[in-house]
């Protein structure tokens, strides 16, 4: 029987750079960051005071839950988020579509803790977050299997993967995979902030949020989220669904190495590359553009082009690489679907996007980092890679509308 | 290839104790795994039963136990079970290389160590008593330690799993609580199956019995309240259940292929023949009132049942069994429509949530664990008080062990997301 294949035939996404593809993919094209000054709070304490913050102001809330309260854009800014990047697909969703999310900090909704309801004591009352996913598939009259994903900031590029290795398996015909996350409040940011994750060069404005620049400092909080509707490709031609990619492989592993701090040879990264490869039964000299986690803090960067270079070996040289976390901040959870939809730019607009604020490449980083402006390019394959904390790396590969798999593949 | 995926070891760790043996006494046992709750004062909780784990001390984790500080229990219960089900698989240390061994985790809901945080709002309160953000960036933020955020991560279970056993393949965790488990079974055997991994280890730990869990579920009027003496044991499918009951667990299954188990002389506890999952999410809390989620989990694994099987088939269900009515009756349609579907397959309605308790995001696996203990003759899988069946074709499970070849085992969450499993035990 031949392989079941996977295609992107919709995509929704709401950050800081974008409120739509449209949007988000001007931006890329356009160098746009969309990282400014916090709004939001009175960010004068804290030694990090700008992100890629969402307005909140023009976005829907979602449907409230039945006989309890209704989604705050302050209190449920995850929700909210997600509700608004999904609306731009919700059109197109198949009846029976499962959904795989994720959902940020899963465990203690912290925005509710700060703002706690008039009168009464703080609480962390998650369930809201747990069952937001149900909600939204209730609401818009689907039914399916529905699932978070939890996968620190590798999770958007799990929840993606797993929905196509679902789908590819015969166990799903349609997913709508991806992910939302917000720490943009006093407590998200200090937290991290204390982490020494964050740059603290607030003076640089946005370019403090380097990556792979000699002078890196650190990565930047944002927030958002994005939604791919994944489809099995016959049924999606069948039903003349516009086909945006086809995801053409997936990878994952495990540094098993510390808690915090990614394992400095890149052994694991470079496992989830190779296993991404394995899994589309490419050559890396088939991709044609590498979509990098690229935080823009030292230990992260320096690992990753470490195992970037260990992967592709001579093909590094031809290998154009960027990170669009400048453009949106670091996303977490959420990072990787909206790298994902990053990575459908070269598809639809024919740009690679560029890595802004690359001022002096580090001379450790030995690779075809994307300075200057957005490149022109049609590449077959890109790929995408997601790393989180305690370890967790995902790599995404994907292929053109028109990729043809080799014969008897 | 043989792409069958089977388990071949099992750790698991309840309020009975650490390991199958505690386990299997447990079930053969009329005692339920859980009880008044004495290891705090929840005197003046409506909620007064759980079921309880002692927390892994240095003794039990006499390797990892400095590493685990400051981790949450269910980290630690979760890595005492993931030792315990690699050892029972007789998976020596390198039998298979780390990056072709898998990990998948439902973490769920645990640990709620929000008390972290009230050292700052005390700081941060304002004049009218409520927190001042102001404050709180100022002065309040200082008093949280900064690894409080990491402590809340839900992926700290897999690091830790994976970071002591060595384990470096493909990996997920998720956390939608009770069908947690069954969305990484359901992935854990695609990754043995279609050979991205040569062994999987998959598994759920919970340390439920916190008060803000017990807060969110008792809100949602899904836990039954007042004397302990008066709730246990849960009593799925009678009238006027009082609602579920927490308990604390932590369960790890080894997965791999059955060629490979047989090529290394191993004798699989059971193989995993087909898994599935619905939500209709028809409402927010409860499934279905028709049971359509169920009818529809049940029917495609009864029909692997039937294509596999074509003689009479008699088949133990250890069903979600929450003691929520509306969710038992929502489960008891469900199974009633789709056994007439499949008159060949006597099912046998049992649930091990009675003697065990919710286990919330451990619970999937930990009853599935339990399933297969009951299907190899160990333990029954049955219903304390045999529910009112008129009209009906399912049967009552035996209440004294015997062994069984298939078993379905079924989990509730939110919504009516339903998730099962099929086991087969040749």
């Amino acid at each position: 029987m031949p392989e079941r294949r996977v295609v992107i035939t919709a995509a929704g996404i709401v950050c800081a750079a974008g409120h739509n593809t449209d949007e988000f993919f001007d931006a890329l094209i356009a160098g746009k960051t969309g990282i400014g000054p916090f709004r939001r709070f009175d960010a004068g304490g804290l030694t990090v005071r700008q992100g890629g913050e969402v307005p909140l102001g023009c976005l829907a809330s979602p449907p409230p839950l039945p006989g309890r309260r209704t989604w705050d854009p302050i209190v449920d800014t995850k929700a909210v988020l997600a509700w608004n990047a999904l609306l731009q697909i919700i059109g197109d969703i198949p009846e029976n579509a499962g959904f795989c999310t994720t959902m940020g900090l899963e465990r203690i909704d912290m925005d509710a803790i700060i703002h706690p309801d008039p009168g009464k004591r703080p609480v962390c009352p998650e369930y809201p977050l747990t069952l937001f996913p149900g909600a939204v598939w209730r609401s818009i009259g689907r039914a399916g299997p529905v699932s978070i994903q939890a996968s620190a900031c590798a999770a958007g590029s799990i929840s993606i993967g797993t929905a196509f290795r679902d789908i590819r398996s015969g166990r799903a015909d349609a997913v709508v995979a991806g992910g939302t996350d917000s720490l943009l409040f006093p407590y998200g940011v200090h937290a991290f902030a204390s982490l020494s994750a964050l740059s603290e060069r607030n003076d640089l404005g946005a370019r403090a949020l380097a990556p792979f620049d000699r002078d890196r400092s650190g990565t930047l909080l944002g927030e958002g989220a994005a939604f791919l509707l994944l489809e099995e490709r016959d049924s999606a031609l069948e039903r003349s669904r516009p086909v945006l990619a086809e995801i053409l492989g997936f990878g994952a592993s495990m540094d098993a190495h510390h808690w915090v701090i990614p394992d400095p040879t890149g052994a694991g990264a470079a496992a989830a590359m190779r296993a991404a490869l394995a899994d589309a039964r490419l050559e890396p000299a088939a991709i044609g553009y590498l979509n990098a986690h690229g935080t823009g803090t030292r230990h992260n960067d320096a690992m990753e082009a470490r195992a970037i270079l260990d992967v592709f070996g001579e093909s590094t040289a031809g290998l154009p690489v960027s990170s669009t976390k400048p453009f949106t901040g670091h996303l977490l959870t959420a990072a990787g679907a909206v790298e994902a939809v990053a990575s459908l730019l070269p598809f639809i607009r024919g740009f690679l996007p560029p890595n802004l604020h690359l001022s002096t490449p580090d001379p450790e980083v030995k690779l075809d980092i994307i300075g200057g402006g957005a490149r022109a390019a049609r590449p077959r394959a890109v790929m995408s890679n997601s790393y989180g904390l305690g370890g967790q790396n995902a790599v995404l590969i994907l292929g053109a509308p028109d990729h043809t798999r080799k014969a008897g593949t | 290839m043989n792409q069958t995926a089977v388990i071949t070891g099992i750790g698991v760790v309840t309020p009975y104790g650490n390991g199958c043996d505690a386990l299997v006494r447990g079930l053969n046992s009329s005692r339920p795994a859980y009880g008044p709750i004495t290891a705090f004062d929840a005197s003046t909780w409506p909620v007064r039963t759980g079921g309880w784990v002692p927390d892994a001390g240095a003794d039990a984790l006499p390797r990892f136990h400095n590493k685990l500080r400051g981790m949450d229990k269910y980290v630690r219960l979760g890595v005492l079970a993931a030792q315990s089900a690699i050892r029972d698989s007789g998976l020596e240390p390198g039998a298979v290389p780390p990056h072709r061994f898998g990990a998948f985790v439902s973490s769920g809901t645990n640990g709620h160590n929000a008390e972290g945080l009230f050292a700052a709002f005390d700081q941060a309160r304002g004049a009218d008593n409520q927190l001042d953000l102001g404050k709180l960036s100022a002065d309040g933020l200082d008093r949280i330690h900064p690894w409080w955020l990491l402590g809340t991560i839900s992926n700290n279970l897999i690091f830790f799993v994976t970071h002591f056993l060595r384990l470096e393949g493909a990996n997920s965790n998720v956390c939608n609580s009770a069908a947690g488990g069954a969305a990484m079974l359901s992935r854990a055997v695609e990754a043995v199956n279609s050979g991205e991994v040569d062994a999987a280890l998959v598994g759920g730990a919970d340390a439920t019995l916190n008060w803000q869990l017990i807060s969110d579920l008792s809100r949602l009027g899904l836990l039954a309240h007042g004397d302990p003496r008066d709730v246990a044991p849960l009593r799925p499918f009678t009238a006027g259940a009082p609602g579920t009951v927490l308990s604390e667990a932590a369960v790890f299954l080894v997965l791999e292929r059955a060629s490979d188990a047989a090529s290394r002389g191993r004798s699989p506890l059971a193989a995993i023949h087909r898994t599935a999952s619905h939500g209709s999410f028809r409402d927010p809390i409860h499934p279905a009132p028709d049971g359509h989620e169920t009818t529809l989990v049940m029917d495609r694994l009864l029909s692997a049942v039937a294509a596999a099987d074509d003689g009479p088939v008699s088949l133990l269900v250890n069903a979600a069994g929450t003691g929520l009515e509306r969710w038992d009756a929502s489960e008891l349609a469900g199974l009633e429509a789709a056994a007439r579907a499949h008159p060949g397959i006597t099912c046998l309605l049992g649930s091990s949530k009675p003697m065990l308790g919710h286990a919330f995001s451990a619970s999937f696996l930990l009853e599935t664990a339990a399933t297969v203990l009951a299907m190899r003759g160990a333990c029954p899988i049955a219903l304390p008080v045999q529910p009112e069946l008129p009209g009906t074709i399912l049967a009552a499970a035996p209440p004294s062990p015997g062994r069984h070849s298939w078993a379905v085992n079924l989990e509730h969450c939110f919504g009516g997301n339903t998730a099962g499993v099929l086991l087969h035990v040749a």
